[in-house]
């Protein structure tokens, strides 16, 4: 199956299909940094990490990266507290597009099988959710092609994943490749960002933009890309403007109450 | 025997770099250790499986540990296993190297390789613990282990023309016909086995079951449908030339001829036999590739394949170095079991006589062996030419 860039939002999502992009998406320094972190593995077929918090655009990172690859990406979320056979599993479902069945052992055969041809790449996101044991099932994966000459491209996401592999030397060195995502500080990766995701944005002025950041966003690409789906129907939005009109204090506010934004006025 | 231990520089990554350089075929295996691995039972699994054992075919199975247990030193006898590398070797404690030692015998050599910097603890905890273990230098092993140098693969033997290459004409000027559209060379090859075809037909008795069983015995070894269209051809053209016309529906007659074929196992299939870990499996199917007849394949002694082993050839028929360890493996569990040189050579369950022939249709099924279950329970060779016969040959006389 193909990489689903431009697959329905109310398309099913079947196991393996890589979450939907986003239409606009701010080209930030990070965002950069990952897209080329994400060219070397696919290249290289080894293994990279996204790593920061909730709502810093790492999924969509990669969702992106491996929409404009030659390469079969399948996306799985791994399962949380998962063991050793729910981790198997899922990765079995993402990579066949079919249920788990067998034992844990039979499906790692079943994917090493599939994985070794070296037309797939798998994009795990929430490692978190399985620590350190997951992050070594994942690994032991890896390593199973490996040995056998015909590794995989593997990216990890999840939020803390660095610390948390910092206790297995063995897996921490597996990963040949880390790209931190943070909230969004610099102001020109805001105007970026903003930009990108509506025209009102961009005609809005650098200092509003920085404030909506700090204020209603609060430095969270996640939100920021909220924010670009409601501009769109607010009021004061006209729909195929030739001159887009700068985004407005009366909008901040209508903003911030729509996405329950709670504290003190733009 | 002491338990080599090494590691690779800061920043190498062991499984890439061993990647190549231990293969079965070569007497050694890179076992990768799963995490938290501890029991000789899922040790012996995970050798099973890296020696290519396949938990989902027919009778393949997780649980069985005693039967892991049992088989994986039968494998790696069989396979003649001496070189063992043990990936994730930090994880090997004093008990791990005893039960690989009992797995591999006592005189493979076992080297641990640890990831990069793990490798002086691991040898202290082993020497602590009571194991004898000693340090291996990263660059002596890559020395010792080189890269394997990967085999060209092996073309599928042919007849040295297809059937695009033979015309589609009558008996009567097929083989002029076949000499203006092919090369020079092209028809040399093809005007041997015509004229050895057309030899054989001038001198056999004119009736059907002779014509049947002569084009049977010629076209026994074709590699492919098209030498079995010039016999056939060419045994139409003498036979008219005696005042006989033999009538073929070619299609159908084609499909019949190559659904009694031997099995013509090639270097694919005799590694896909390595899928099953219990070793009567293995050699079941493995006789039957090796032309022995359904039938005999429960009477064979064990002196008669230890024999054959020895001789190379097993009635006949050469034994290719890819069976050879599936024989062996049975061979070695037979005398397991104390079985004496003219007990049979593979232990099949009581009670079902036809145990075998449900082995041999598992491997048909389970790895695509090329082996046609009609033919299995086939137990006389009349079936087979009256297969023939309903296929609507047909032999009468001009005269």
């Amino acid at each position: 199956m193909r990489n689903s860039k431009t697959a329905p939002a109310s398309a099913t999502v079947k196991a393996g299909n890589l979450p939907v992009t986003p239409e606009n998406v701010g080209q930030t320094s990070t965002l950069q940094r990952a897209m080329l972190a994400f060219r070397i593995m696919d290249a290289e077929s080894d293994i990279s990490c996204f790593d920061g918090p909730a709502g810093t655009g790492k999924t969509t990172a990669s969702s992106l990266a491996a929409s404009q690859s030659n390469r079969t990406w399948r996306y799985c979320t791994l399962p949380l507290r998962g063991n050793p056979r729910d981790i198997t599993a899922t990765v079995f479902e993402a990579v066949t597009g079919r249920a788990a069945r067998g034992t844990e052992r039979e499906m790692r055969a079943a994917l090493v099988d599939r994985l070794r041809d070296g037309t797939i790449g798998i994009i795990a996101d929430e490692v978190h959710h399985v620590g350190l044991p997951g992050a070594q099932q994942l690994r032991h994966l890896w390593d199973a092609c490996a040995v056998l000459g015909e590794p995989f491209p593997l990216l990890l996401i999840g939020c803390g994943v660095r610390v948390e592999l910092a206790r297995a030397d063995e897996v921490r060195t597996r990963v040949a490749r880390w790209v931190d995502f943070d909230l969004i500080t610099d102001d020109e990766d805001v105007v970026a960002l903003a930009g990108a995701l509506h025209p009102r944005l961009a005609a809005t002025s650098e200092k509003i933009l920085v404030g909506i950041n700090e204020r209603v966003a609060r430095r969270s690409v996640r939100t920021w890309s909220q924010i670009g789906k409601h501009i769109a129907y607010l009021p004061t939005t006209v729909v195929g403007a030739k001159k887009p009109e700068p985004i407005t204090a009366a909008d901040v506010h209508t903003l911030r109450d729509l996405l329950g934004i709670e504290g003190i006025a733009a | 025997m002491t338990i080599l231990v090494t590691e690779p520089p800061v920043g190498t990554i062991p499984h890439l770099s061993v990647a190549g350089r231990f293969h079965i075929d070569n007497g050694s295996l890179a076992v990768n250790l799963p995490p938290d691995v501890r029991r000789i039972g899922i040790i012996a699994l995970t050798i099973l499986e890296t020696m290519g054992k396949d938990l989902r075919v027919t009778g393949g199975n997780a649980v069985r540990n005693e039967e892991h247990i049992k088989y994986a030193p039968i494998w790696v006898a069989a396979h003649g296993l001496d070189r063992i590398a043990v990936l994730n070797g930090q994880r090997v404690t004093a008990a791990m190297a005893g039960h690989l030692r009992t797995l591999f015998g006592q005189h493979a050599q076992i080297i641990a390789v640890c990831e990069s910097g793990t490798s002086r603890r691991t040898l202290r905890l082993l020497k602590r613990d009571g194991a004898a273990a000693t340090t291996l230098d990263w660059d002596d092993f890559l020395t010792s282990n080189p890269v394997r140098q990967q085999q060209a693969p092996t073309e599928a033997p042919t007849d040295g023309y297809t059937l695009d290459d033979l015309p589609h004409v009558d008996f009567l000027v097929f083989r002029h016909t076949a000499q203006t559209i092919t090369t020079p060379a092209m028809f040399a090859t093809i005007d041997k086995d015509y004229t050895t075809a057309f030899k054989a037909a001038t001198q056999i008795e004119p009736n059907l079951e002779t014509v049947l069983d002569d084009i049977a015995r010629i076209t026994w070894n074709a590699h492919s449908t098209a030498s079995i269209l010039v016999t056939v051809k060419a045994f139409q053209a003498a036979l008219f030339r005696r005042g006989w016309l033999l009538r073929a529906r070619a299609d159908q007659l084609l499909g019949t001829l190559c659904s009694v074929r031997h099995p013509r196992a090639t270097d694919r299939d005799w590694k896909a036999l390595r899928a099953y870990i219990r070793p009567e499996r293995s050699a079941t199917a493995a006789l039957f590739l090796l032309n022995v007849p359904a039938a005999d394949i429960p009477t064979l002694t064990l002196k008669e394949v230890e024999n054959a082993l020895t001789d190379g050839a097993l009635r006949g028929a050469p034994i290719p170095e890819a069976a050879r360890p599936l024989l062996i493996a049975e061979a070695l569990r037979r005398h397991a079991e104390n079985q004496s040189p003219d007990g049979p050579f593979l232990t099949l369950p009581p009670g079902n006589p036809r145990r075998h022939l449900e082995f041999i249709i598992d491997a048909r099924r389970d790895l695509g062996l090329p082996i046609d279950g009609r033919t299995i329970r086939t137990e006389n060779d009349t079936h087979r030419t009256r297969t023939l016969y309903n296929l609507g040959l047909d032999l009468g006389s001009l005269t």
